[in-house]
């Protein structure tokens, strides 16, 4: 009598964990929205200089439709130079991504409801958060452009930094070849998951 | 007189020439080409995961030409992911005939680890078999 009893009790345990684990996943599938190829666009040209850009076509965002929060993640290895001595020097001298590997941003969408803002037309919406890089962090705020096409939420917009900000020192001598101030396109396409 | 004066103006020029070459070469030098590369590193697509997610041994990996290879879990615009933990990009278009459920090795560069997803990002990839 009392083994069938652990068992049972056992038994209910164990479907309330499955049940519990089960409810987990379906929340978290219910109101995140996801890019794992977004687009990032880094440029810091001069006139008359060669340029000095970098696209990124891995990076990750997520988007939680229940907080308004966005994250995101770009590794600096990702970005790709034209030239690859540029991309060489972006990695050891400059950005040093074998320290420090990763670019993030964490922040919110501003007076956006979800549920009534994505209705199909395009809306301008602020974004607030801070990024790191370099371990150093920077808050940002910009406008980015919101539409959901079908089950697609797309999101551009670009926001300026400054190679100051993460204690990034431009060496004198190619110093007026890049640009004071970083302007970073953003692309991002997201799909619910 | 006056030979001396010009093997001197045309040795002068020379290099100046191959200075200039060397400097160019270097400053446009190619990228790097992954698929060409010998293989660093050979090892499943759960292995690598699991080592890229310790900080340490990730260092290992990064920016190193790996083959690996799982069952497809994802497939989207350019890139695959394989046994939900190796997203792979591929160098120019994705090829032709990949299924999910199917077996992959793919060769390619190691990016890093993204923690908000736990995916080992690999991108400049080729289809070794399939």
């Amino acid at each position: 009598m009392e083994t069938i009893n652990k068992k049972f009790v056992l038994a209910i345990l164990w479907l309330g964990f499955g049940l519990g684990a089960a409810l987990f996943t379906m929340a978290w599938a219910q109101d995140k929205y996801l890019d794992k190829n977004g687009v990032l666009i880094f440029e810091a040209s001069e006139k008359l200089f060669e340029e000095v850009k970098a696209v990124h076509k891995t990076t990750t965002v997520i988007y939680d439709t229940q907080t308004n929060q966005i994250a995101s993640l770009a590794l600096i290895k990702g970005f790709r130079f034209k030239n690859s001595l540029m991309e060489e020097h972006f990695n050891e001298n400059y950005i040093e991504s074998s320290k420090y590997p990763k670019a993030k941003f964490k922040g919110s969408l501003i007076d956006f409801n979800p549920n009534e803002d994505l209705d199909g037309r395009s809306k301008e919406v602020t974004l607030k958060g801070t990024i790191e890089v370099r371990g150093k962090e920077k808050e940002i705020e910009t406008t980015l452009t919101i539409q959901k096409v079908d089950d697609v939420i797309a999101m551009t917009g670009a926001f300026e930094v400054s190679p100051s900000d993460f204690d990034i020192e431009i060496p004198k001598i190619v110093r007026n070849k890049i640009a004071k101030v970083v302007t970073v396109m953003l692309d991002f396409k997201l799909v619910k998951k | 007189m006056r030979s001396r004066k010009k093997i001197l103006v045309i040795l002068l020029l020379l290099a100046v020439s191959i200075s200039a070459f060397i400097t160019y070469n270097y400053m446009y030098q190619d990228h790097r080409d992954i698929a060409a590369e010998a293989v660093d590193y050979q090892l499943k697509a759960k292995q690598l995961s699991n080592a890229m997610s310790i900080e340490k041994t990730a260092l290992e990996y990064t920016d190193k030409v790996i083959q690996t290879s799982g069952i497809i879990t994802a497939i989207e615009k350019n890139s695959v992911v394989l046994d939900q933990t190796v997203q792979v990009n591929f160098l120019e278009s994705k090829p032709h005939g990949l299924a999910l459920d199917n077996k992959v090795v793919v060769k390619g560069r190691c990016v890093g680890y993204d923690d908000l997803l736990e995916l080992v990002k690999i991108d400049q990839a080729t289809i070794l078999q399939q």
